[in-house]
């Protein structure tokens, strides 16, 4: 018998039979933007799989599953949101520089702004978005113990119907990242839905709008990828904040829900537990803490217009100059290089030692300082004397010490004032801005003796940035760059000796952390600050 | 993607296209083709715009149509007698008597060969330009002011024959609508006309829009797209309510 003859579709695809799929073909060419025009798209069949469907803005192509069924209706309003509102390659490049959040963190926040404005324009996101790969993608991600990862896997499934999957697949290897991941998730989805109350709320007090979530100005001020940003910095703060949720209780019970309900009735238990590792109380607490910067992130979008920055990360701070002026005065004390008396050695230096020392150290050994570096902030917050960073020199053992001070167009705004045993004559005069503290702070990281040399950072850490702008997006950066690089912070001169003092003795030094960025940190991240 | 330009036009302002039309027009061009998708409004601009003192007649073409259409053709009378019936091209040549008239050629790619001829004639340059009339024997030349719009949905140029575009050397393709045709329609579905008056295969035409804006009203939107939309309806409406963000009721 003859087989069948098949069928060819418009769309390319062999059809076994005599009945064709409908084949539904999305309107792309409808979508209005405010930073590029209309015009003809071609739209290619594709499988609904993960990373079958794709949208490029430029070439105005789209890849979409067809069929007339509802999954792949929502696969496809997926990608004309994306078509809609997301931004080009190009564009996207320029968010990219920006640097305020890295690509992988801010496509993560657009998947999800994309599934609520799919929910808010009536789409059923949470009932048919969903490829099946989500269950094994959260048990890999759990598996490996890559809670970063998960964080972000869970924000980009945000609404759908995959993340109970997701959360499910996590949940098998460690189920107590299901509340903190739902926790984070929620609080994104309250940051974007608060958007559009913020600006009903505007209206009616007669107030301009801020851009909505789904506007494409070409100015970010009018740009809702914006609002993905400003998430996506905020969610790699929440990360980094963690760093390692709270481990898994010691006896886990494998139903994470029965688990919960257990605890629920244990309350006394609970409280004798203490508050370390494993408890149900640190991962309580931590959920919080997600809860109140989930309400700050909201307040500050109220507040400061989103606390959206104009420029990018890098162009928010000043240029920092370097001067080094001579170093011509030697720093009576422990700075740089000592001979210390030895029992071995080639020449016999220290000959007298035969008669005086009963163990005959005759010969030298060269002990080196342990390096490090002294940053001291001269801007006027700070109000510090001559004398006082004078002081800071001499007790800085074999240290590289610098002052920096923006205000000056021309000038240096930092100063290398003592390196190896030698200081400068006169200290420059400071400027009385801030403006450079990162790169201040980034030169300093730079120019450790070894990578073990310590970098002390005296500073009340009011940063600011150019035209002394300062901001709790600036303080941010400065906090995450010293959790990163493990910078010592003081923000008193007399502290900052006691803590070289301490250097000295080589006893253990930790940070007494500045108010301001105290509680900068605690609004941003609901934690309290941990410095090295 | 190209960047959208900086300046928007206002509401009512031309789009480029047609802007492009009104100063060729008006700058005295009287050689120009209008070519591009249908229902954009191309033949209520060669009938409207520009110096039209000497009237303007439309030519429609077809296959069946004959030289009559063009030049004239001899026609009993009440009396038994037979006079001459001008055709729409002397008629523009000869506009009020005192200048030239506009003549718009429709579609004139689907002309048959002898017709295409005259019209080759009758749109050649006026030095080269003559007819005699068969009653009078008169040699007739087309009057000063004389124009030709020539529309076409051809999209690309290369396809007409090269002594017609030798002809007309302003060629301009319009994608947008005339945006007094979009006035007739609801103000919320001006722009997806617009828009999808370009799309290439997955056009929509102008009618389409009126159709389902006149539908809605009564039957809603679901029900009027279905109608007027058929298989299409799902994506037409999923599109509306990707682009403003809300359900479509």
């Amino acid at each position: 018998m003859m087989p069948k003859p098949t069928e060819e579709t418009s769309s390319g695809y062999q059809v076994v039979g005599v009945t064709t799929p409908t084949q539904v073909v999305p309107d792309a060419e409808m979508l209005r933007r405010d930073d590029t025009d209309a015009g003809k798209w071609t739209i290619h069949s594709s499988s609904a799989q993960t990373g079958e469907p794709k949208t490029e803005i430029t070439d105005r192509q789209m890849f979409v599953p067809t069929y007339d069924d509802e999954h792949s209706r929502h696969i496809r309003a997926q990608q004309m949101f994306h078509a809609k509102v997301s931004p080009s390659h190009k564009d996207m490049d320029k968010w990219v520089k920006r640097a305020w959040a890295s690509e992988r963190t801010l496509l993560a926040c657009e998947k999800l702004r994309i599934t609520t404005l799919m929910s808010q324009a009536g789409f059923e996101p949470h009932l048919h978005l969903q490829d099946g790969s989500e269950f094994r993608n959260g048990f890999q991600v759990s598996l490996h113990n890559d809670f970063q990862s998960a964080v972000l896997m869970s924000v980009a499934l945000g609404e759908t119907a995959g993340h109970t999957e997701f959360l499910r697949g996590v949940e098998q290897t460690h189920p107590e990242w299901k509340e903190l991941l739902t926790k984070i998730t929620q609080q994104g989805v309250s940051f974007y839905k608060s958007i559009e109350t913020h600006n009903d709320e505007r209206m009616n007090k007669g107030l301009p709008s801020l851009a909505k979530l789904n506007d494409t100005g070409e100015d970010i001020r009018a740009n809702g990828f914006a609002y993905t940003e400003q998430l996506a910095k905020w969610v790699e703060t929440i990360i980094g904040s963690i760093q390692q949720p709270p481990p898994k209780p010691d006896n886990p019970n494998p139903d994470g829900k029965k688990d919960r309900k257990g605890k629920k009735g244990k309350k006394g238990e609970d409280k004798s537990e203490g508050e370390g590792e494993g408890d149900p109380k640190a991962v309580k607490r931590l959920l919080k803490e997600i809860s109140d910067a989930g309400k700050t992130l909201r307040e500050h979008h109220q507040e400061r217009r989103g606390g959206l920055p104009q420029y990018g990360k890098e162009a928010v701070w000043g240029t920092l100059r370097v001067g080094k002026p001579p170093l011509l005065r030697n720093v009576i004390g422990a700075i740089g290089k000592k001979r210390v008396a030895t029992e071995m050695g080639r020449n016999p230096r220290r000959i007298s030692r035969l008669l005086t020392d009963p163990q005959r150290r005759i010969f030298d050994r060269v002990v080196k300082g342990a390096g490090g570096v002294v940053l001291v902030d001269t801007s006027g917050s700070m109000s510090l004397s001559e004398d006082e960073v004078k002081q800071l020199v001499l007790h800085a053992p074999s240290a590289l010490v610098a002052q920096y001070s923006g205000g000056s167009r021309t000038l240096p705004n930092l100063y290398v004032i003592a390196n190896k045993g030698k200081m400068c004559e006169r200290l420059p005069h400071p400027h009385g801005m801030n403006e450079v503290d990162l790169p201040a702070l980034r030169w300093a990281v730079k120019n450790k003796q070894r990578p073990t040399s310590p970098v002390i950072w005296v500073s009340d850490g009011y940063v600011t940035g150019k035209h002394d702008d300062g901001g709790e997006e600036l303080a941010m950066e400065v906090i995450k760059f010293c959790q990163k690089n493990g910078v010592y912070v003081v923000p008193e001169p007399e502290q900052a000796i006691e803590l070289l003092k301490k250097l000295q003795r080589r006893e253990k030094i930790t940070s007494i952390i500045p108010e301001y960025l105290s509680v900068v940190y605690r609004e941003e991240t609901g934690r309290t600050l941990v410095l090295r | 993607m190209p960047k959208k330009s900086k300046t928007k036009n206002p509401p009512l302002a031309l789009p480029k296209c047609w802007q492009t039309v009104k100063d060729a027009l008006d700058a005295g061009i009287d050689r120009v083709i209008l070519f591009g998708v249908a229902g954009t409004g191309k033949t209520y601009a060669g009938l409207n715009y520009g110096q039209l003192d000497g009237g303007a007649h439309r030519l429609i073409c077809t296959d069946e149509m004959t030289n009559a259409d063009v030049t004239g053709c001899w026609q009993p009378t009440a009396s038994g007698s037979w006079s001459w019936l001008t055709g729409a091209g002397i008629k523009a040549w000869q506009g009020n008597g005192k200048v030239g008239g506009r003549l718009v050629i429709d579609e004139i790619d689907k002309a048959g060969g002898d017709v295409f001829a005259t019209l080759l004639a009758i749109t050649d340059t006026p030095e080269s330009a003559v007819w005699e009339h068969p009653q009078t024997k008169k040699a007739i030349r087309p009057l000063d002011g004389f124009s030709v719009v020539m529309t076409t949905n051809i999209e690309d140029m290369t396809e007409l024959p090269m002594a017609l575009k030798d002809r007309f050397p302003v060629a301009i393709r319009i994608n947008e609508p005339h945006p007094e045709a979009l006035l007739r329609m609801s103000e919320d579905l001006r722009e997806y006309a617009k828009q999808m008056c370009d799309a290439g295969e997955r056009r929509i035409s102008l009618r389409s829009f009126y159709a389902y804006d006149k539908l809605r009203k009564s039957l809603g939107a679901k029900k009027s797209a279905e109608i007027v939309f058929g298989s299409r309806a799902k994506s037409f409406l999923d599109a509306i309510q990707v682009d403003t963000g809300k359900k479509v009721v």
